[in-house]
């Protein structure tokens, strides 16, 4: 150790053994506080936290009047909301019947191959029809309501 | 419905209990708040006053940083309150001493305020001194070199005084006397240590 290090150090522990001395000289000085300021200090303390108990409780007091006016809203217009839905009509019909029509025709192998077969013969199925009409009382179809028409139950029993 | 009425009423008990642990929670941190005030209130008021060199100013500026300080930062974890709270007890001192130097400034220039008032002009290093005539139990706990070690402090640049005083009264470590300034470790350390040395040069055969 060079002297430089030497008188550095010699200072260095000057300022601590004084930076000790001065710091508690003045720590007792903070307990030495006379009885009126610490009373005005225990005043200002209490002022601070009455300021936020009441700002608490004014923050309670709102969440308290305002919390159940929006749980019973939110109640009424969920129920409202389900009520409403199961009354109406279906949403969308259009597009939901367009699908369904798409998908049942699919689903109908016989309708479909019927579609397909290029050399169906239409007008034998006219001419059945047209006979099953001649051939009721009256000249028409009887149409009975429950899904059977004319003599026989089918209008293809006719003419065969 | 019946699902749904399920649901409201355990959403409201749901409420409640949150509600009530939010009051125990509020009422532990207001104790916490309360203990952490009662700590650091003689030390802060013996700050500013060392600072201001006037008691009644110093008095404002401490209880000016505890309603802040629980205004603004009462939800911070409580381990940062002390470095915050010096943080704007300095703020507070700074802003009592700007005033004062408006004010002094001011008064100055009307012509019906002599200058023999206390607060016009730069403070008088024996005028602003302290209190001369302070209460018995004052008097008596106050020693020569105690008032001569504060005169110093008071006339230290801002930065070195602060440095100084947090780490001597209220014995923050140099990482928590950053943080309550402001700025870096290394700044804190020669702050202090330059505050040390002006210190000791000043005060001569005061020296504690």
């Amino acid at each position: 150790m060079n002297r430089q290090d030497e008188l550095e150090s010699e200072e260095q522990r000057v300022l601590d053994a004084f930076a000790r001395r001065a710091s508690a000289l003045l720590q007792a000085s903070v307990a030495d506080l006379d009885g009126a300021t610490r009373s005005r200090l225990t005043r200002a303390r209490f002022a601070a936290l009455e300021q936020r108990a009441r700002a608490t409780s004014h923050t309670a007091a709102l969440w308290q009047r305002w919390l159940p006016a929006g749980a019973i809203s939110a109640a009424v217009l969920s129920v409202l909301l389900v009520v409403g839905q199961s009354g109406s009509p279906p949403m969308l019909p259009a597009a939901n019947s367009g699908a369904a029509d798409d998908i049942e025709l699919l689903a109908d192998a016989d309708g479909l191959a019927l579609a397909q077969e290029q050399d169906v013969d239409y007008e034998f199925y006219e001419w059945a029809v047209g006979s099953a009409r001649d051939a009721a009382p009256g000249g028409t179809v009887n149409d009975t309501g429950n899904g059977s028409a004319g003599v026989g139950g089918s209008p293809l029993s006719v003419g065969t | 419905m019946r699902a749904f009425a399920t649901l409201l009423l355990d959403t409201a008990g749901y409420e409640a209990l949150e509600g009530t642990e939010l009051q125990d929670t509020r009422q532990n941190e207001s104790r916490l708040l309360a203990d952490f005030l009662a700590g650091v209130e003689r030390k802060g008021f013996r700050i500013a006053q060392i600072a201001l060199r006037h008691e009644e100013d110093a008095l404002d500026a401490v209880q000016d940083a505890m309603l802040r300080l629980v205004k603004g930062y009462a939800s911070r974890p409580a381990e940062e309150w002390r470095p915050l709270f010096y943080r704007i007890l300095e703020n507070c001192i700074r802003d009592m001493q700007r005033r004062r130097r408006t004010r002094a400034r001011v008064l100055a220039w009307l012509p019906w305020r002599g200058g023999d008032d206390e607060d016009a002009g730069e403070p008088d290093l024996i005028e602003s001194g302290p209190d001369p005539a302070p209460t018995p139990a004052v008097q008596a706990q106050t020693t020569q070199t105690l008032q001569a070690l504060e005169m110093a402090v008071a006339d230290l640049p801002a930065r070195q005084r602060q440095a100084f005083l947090l780490r001597s009264i209220e014995g923050l470590d140099v990482s928590a006397t950053a943080q309550a300034m402001g700025c870096t470790e290394g700044s804190v350390k020669t702050h202090y240590f330059r505050a040390l040395q002006v210190l000791r040069a000043r005060l001569g055969d005061f020296a504690p």
